[in-house]
């Protein structure tokens, strides 16, 4: 900012107040541009790169693209790196939807139960749940690991369940890592929720009420209608968290090797093997795994916005 | 289920006594909807923490059980003599500061180029918070190959500008700062849009008066507008501060192991790799701890002025 | 939160009320082991032991996802399925440099007791962290692997002292790699005219690297840098060319002579100064790539690497050739790989035949031959194993010593190595600083 205004204090005594408008335009809109070009650039190379085979990779300059009917150009390391990360996009999705979906329900009843019912002991849990969503991770793990591994194995608890068809025993640390994210994911979604329950028109509650509707019929024909938008904004905020997510299944899975592994903890060693580093198709399998999330932003980045806007402002 | 006759009240009892009354009614119809939410976080949140904790105050380590017989203070006091520790500390205090400065000031001057009346606004803000919907083990990926010595973009451009090529990734006195470069590339997007909330709840007439009034653009946005962004300032500094102090998964991707490279530990990859690699679990927890402990000092203040001007 | 270390295993140990015996395993084993019905089933043809199977599937962990060691664990899960069809199984590759992940992920699983039928790691110091523990971790496979079918007799000496502790077995050797190669490109070394043969010691083949850095374009040395280990690994080569065998194994029994060893690192700072400059993020096949490419002259580094080359296509003794490391001809530095049989075993029965398997002819020329090392049962034949892996065998057997790796977890126990390779992280990944490092590395081991 501070060399548009000093190129707006030079101009200003020297040209008429019609032509600093059009440069000061020119300049918006020239910072504009560079920083479409600063967010999309890395993003950008990525791309180009996983077309290129190896030896175009090493002899071309990274951001110069190779087309498919030039010589270097590949589609191996896709389909490479999608042979790689299939069974941990299967995983990444079978943990991100059940996740969301129940961090989401619950998110929304926990702050109903804060916004339109008056219940001594509100404030105290408000406040747990808002200083919740600031804990690091690190704090927490530790004891998760081995909660989930010694003391509550849901693989062994759930045996019966892997019997039926589509499960396998595997699936239990999935159980274990999707209850895990519901609660982590419980704080942040409740403190959306509750920021536009707040805003809610409070005339319209207290004539159901008169009209003797009680707690839930009023949730269930006055509130979740209301919310359908809101679940937009938190479902798509919180998928995104979810899908991304990484320590977790560190430590519950304890490492890529894990048969239900999400796509994020496969990401880590592939394009690693005797032949060298595979640039080429390490792009290819980060571009994958990130692909979901910017299907979603790209569809719905205005709600994304929301969601970090509004819970950022708690 | 009961309705609410009995709560609005025909007995002509002391006001006090009917609110009580309503309360704790309230407060058992209420119960199914927080119950089970509330719990969870209590026990994988809260219940974890303080098991953290109580783990801290062992001496765990290696393929064995905890045992609580005899709780101490023994592993803080190895943490303090720990010179890794105190590298891992100062480097953590650093890319806090820089990282949040670095993204507050960018953050907040690409706020105000999206406040103005430009095109595609909605298009641009989309564009600018895109990085921020990556995962950051895509994202230490993607920087890893932009700084890559032989055929990385960071290189060939400094090569072809006359400044040389630069190891970056194995220079102690670079890799802190590319580190946080790659962060604040992610996001400054996030600062703009958490400023732009607040941008939004300033009346335009504030603006329309001053500039009726002859005052210059950029000192309405100086005396006027900023200083009104104090809240919005304040809620993405904890954020991302909190953020910094947490930053794991970025370095791992970036270095494809627990131990970065010389230079770039901080305390949340020290941690990781005293429990999960070494196994030195009680070692790790407390480093938890102290990683908690920073976080409540940052948040707490923050919390307790939300509470204050009736926020929350 | 319970201070029983016993009862978080009950789940895991309903496991073992379907198996016939239980006394070798578990707590158990440690009084001794009676189990005798081990002996089922011959060896050749298909086995059927259906009846003393449970359900669980036999879960390996492994650390080969790619290239050669893919090929060869591949051939051994074929021929293991074959012999063995009615057994499910669950192989899971967890890859990265020097096992770092798959160590890693072991330990996770045996700390957080939910141990894998069968694991990949190294045998001999690697494992006291688990023998030593005091929660029994390992099971014991003295009778129900190694005394079957006399597989105790067929195997060499350095393989099964490094698989026992005790005197109870634990882990069958898969192969074993020579770990004191130095690479050459064939073509720079002939460029620089040089003749790397005549170098007798770490310290010759500095004028070399030289020689090459002035008449080509290539570097010296190629190096890894991405992880210090590589860097440990070199300077345990330098050690042990230049103070030699008996040097080596004092320092690696806690009685190292500083002045020794801070020549040697000297040594490796002087070597530091013909690297290539990317050092510090290439990974080890990466650093070998500058082999292939011509961008480097020389690069130490285990036999394994050869994998590289044929991979590539390039021809042994005229693209590529190698030297031991100067000062340790009379050497083979012990690389091994084994698979562990952790205690309370979620698949006992399954696991005892997988090893077995592992131990025999068939699966230690058919994981050799592809992963470019040499079988450790004396009986194996060596027919098809090509002119480079039949010199490393000739090698391995008339070498007068055989000192075991540092950086591959035979020499010392896991937590020495970590904090080793700590040392190396912090003082010797440039600049070079040699007294701290020495100082470091006589304080850990």
């Amino acid at each position: 900012m501070s060399s548009a205004s000093a190129s707006s204090r030079i101009s200003g005594t020297v040209m008429s107040n019609v032509q600093e408008w059009d440069l000061r335009r020119l300049l918006v809109y020239t910072v504009a541009f560079t920083l479409i070009i600063v967010f999309l650039f890395p993003l950008f190379v990525a791309i180009i790169t996983s077309f290129k085979t190896r030896t175009a990779v090493t002899q071309t300059l990274p951001f110069v693209p190779i087309f498919p009917w030039q010589e270097g150009f590949t589609i191996a390391q896709w389909a490479e790196a999608f042979g790689v990360l299939k069974n941990g996009l299967l995983n990444s999705l079978l943990r991100a939807l059940p996740a969301t979906t129940l961090t989401a329900i619950l998110g929304s009843f926990t702050a109903y139960s804060l916004t339109q019912i008056k219940w001594r002991g509100q404030v105290p849990i408000l406040l747990l749940l808002v200083a919740a969503t600031f804990f690091p991770t690190q704090a927490a793990i530790v004891p998760l690991a081995r909660f989930w591994s010694v003391y509550v194995p849901l693989t062994d608890i759930l045996t019966p369940l892997w019997s039926l068809p589509l499960l396998k025993s595997y699936h239990g640390d999935l159980v274990a890592l999707i209850i895990t994210d519901i609660a982590y994911g419980i704080p942040i979604v409740t403190i959306l929720f509750r920021g536009y329950y707040q805003t809610i028109n409070h005339e319209l509650i207290e004539a159901a009420r008169v009209d003797g509707a009680d707690v839930f019929s009023i949730y269930r024909r006055i509130i979740l209608p209301m919310s359908i938008p809101m679940f937009a904004v938190v479902f798509i905020f919180h998928f995104t968290q979810v899908w991304n997510s990484f320590l977790f299944p560190l430590i519950i899975m304890s490492g890529s090797g894990h048969a239900a592994a999400p796509a994020t903890l496969v990401l880590g060693g592939l394009g690693q093997s005797l032949e060298g580093t595979n640039y080429g198709l390490r792009m290819a399998g980060a571009l994958l795994t990130a692909l979901p999330t910017v299907i979603v932003f790209i569809v719905a980045g205005d709600k994304f916005a929301r969601g970090i806007g509004d819970g950022g402002t708690v | 289920m009961a309705t609410n006759t009995g709560t609005s009240g025909d007995q002509p009892a002391s006001e006090r006594s009917r609110l009580r009354q309503l309360f704790r009614f309230n407060f058992v119809k209420s119960l199914p909807f927080w119950l089970l939410p509330v719990s969870l976080v209590s026990l994988f949140i809260y219940g974890a923490i303080i098991w953290n904790f109580l783990i801290s105050l062992t001496d765990l380590s290696g393929f064995v059980t905890a045992s609580f017989d005899q709780l101490d203070f023994e592993m803080y006091g190895r943490a303090l003599s720990d010179p890794q520790l105190l590298f891992a500390a100062q480097n953590t205090i650093a890319l806090m500061i820089v990282f949040t400065v670095l993204c507050l000031v960018v953050g907040l001057g690409m706020a105000i180029l999206l406040d103005r009346d430009i095109r595609h606004r909605g298009k641009l803000r989309t564009i600018y918070l895109l990085p921020f919907s990556l995962a950051f083990i895509v994202t230490g990926q993607v920087w890893l190959w932009m700084y890559n010595y032989n055929y990385g973009v960071v290189n060939t451009f400094t090569t072809a500008s006359g400044l040389g090529q630069y190891e970056i990734i194995g220079n102690p006195d670079l890799i802190l700062a590319a580190v946080i470069v790659a962060l604040a590339w992610q996001f400054v997007g996030y600062t703009m849009v958490v400023y732009l909330a607040g941008l939004r709840s300033i009346p335009d007439d504030q603006f329309e008066a001053a500039r009726v009034g002859g005052v210059k653009d950029h000192r309405i946005y100086l005396k006027v507008i900023i200083p009104q962004l104090k809240a919005s300032a304040a809620s993405a500094a904890v954020i991302l501060m909190v953020f910094s102090l947490k930053t794991f998964d970025f370095l791992f991707a970036m270095f494809g192991q627990y131990r970065p490279q010389k230079g770039a530990d901080i305390l949340a990859t020290m941690m990781v790799r005293e429990a999960f690699q070494k196994l030195e679990w009680a070692y790790g927890a407390s480093i938890a701890v102290v990683l908690f402990l920073m976080a409540l000092g940052i948040i707490s203040p923050y919390i307790y002025y939300q509470y204050k001007v009736d926020n929350i | 939160m319970s201070d029983q270390p016993d009862e978080p295993d009950e789940p895991r140990r309903r496991y073992l009320k379907t198996v016939a015996t239980t006394s070798v395993f578990g707590v158990a084993g440690l009084a001794g082991c009676s189990g005798d019905d081990g002996d089922a089933g011959g060896d050749g043809g298909t086995e059927q032991n259906t009846s003393e199977y449970n359900d669980t599937a036999l879960e390996v962990l492994h650390p080969w996802t790619g290239g050669g060691g893919q090929n060869a664990i591949n051939a051994v899960i074929e021929g293991f399925n074959e012999r063995y069809p009615d057994i499910e199984t669950d192989f899971s590759g967890v890859g990265a440099t020097a096992n770092v992940q798959l160590n890693q992920m072991a330990n996770q699983r045996l700390a957080n007791q939910n141990p894998p039928a069968s694991f990949n790691a190294w045998p001999g110091a690697h494992l006291t962290q688990f023998t030593e523990s005091d929660r029994q971790l390992l099971g014991d496979i003295t009778e129900s692997v190694w005394q079957h079918d006399n597989m105790e007799e067929a195997f060499i000496e350095e393989a099964k002292e490094l698989s026992q502790f005790d005197g109870r077995y634990v882990t069958v050797p898969i192969g074993s790699h020579r770990l004191n190669n130095l690479f050459f490109n064939v073509d720079i070394i002939e460029s620089a005219g040089t003749s790397p043969e005549d170098v007798e010691s770490p310290g010759d083949l500095i004028p070399l690297m030289e020689e090459v850095e002035a008449s080509t374009d290539a570097v010296g040395m190629a190096q890894s840098m991405a992880n210090a280990n590589t860097q440990l690994q070199l300077w345990a080569a330098i050690h042990l060319g230049m103070h030699g065998y008996q040097s080596y194994m004092d320092l690696m029994n806690g009685d190292g002579n500083i002045d020794s060893v801070s020549e040697s690192l000297e040594m490796t700072a002087q070597y530091a100064e013909f690297f290539n400059e990317d050092a510090a993020t290439v990974n080890p096949p990466s650093a070998n790539q500058k082999i292939m490419n011509g961008e480097a002259g020389f690069y130490h580094q285990g036999n394994w690497m050869a994998g590289g080359y044929n991979a590539n296509d390039l021809t042994y003794e005229e693209d590529w050739g190698w030297i031991a490391f100067p000062g340790t001809s009379n050497m083979y530095t012990l690389h091994m790989d084994a698979f562990v049989h952790p205690a309370d075993n979620p698949a006992p029965e399954k696991a005892i035949r997988w090893h077995r398997y592992v131990g025999s002819t068939e699966a230690q020329e058919k994981f050799n031959k592809h992963k470019g090392a040499i079988p450790l049962r004396s009986d194996a034949s060596m027919e098809e194993f090509g002119p480079f892996l039949t010199e490393t065998m000739e090698a391995f057997q008339n070498v007068e010593y055989r000192p075991p790796t540092l950086a591959h977890g035979l020499a010392v126990s896991p937590d020495i190595l970590v904090n080793l390779r700590g040392v190396f992280s912090d003082n010797f990944m440039g600049p070079y600083d040699v007294e701290a490092t020495a100082q470091g590395i006589i304080e850990t081991i």
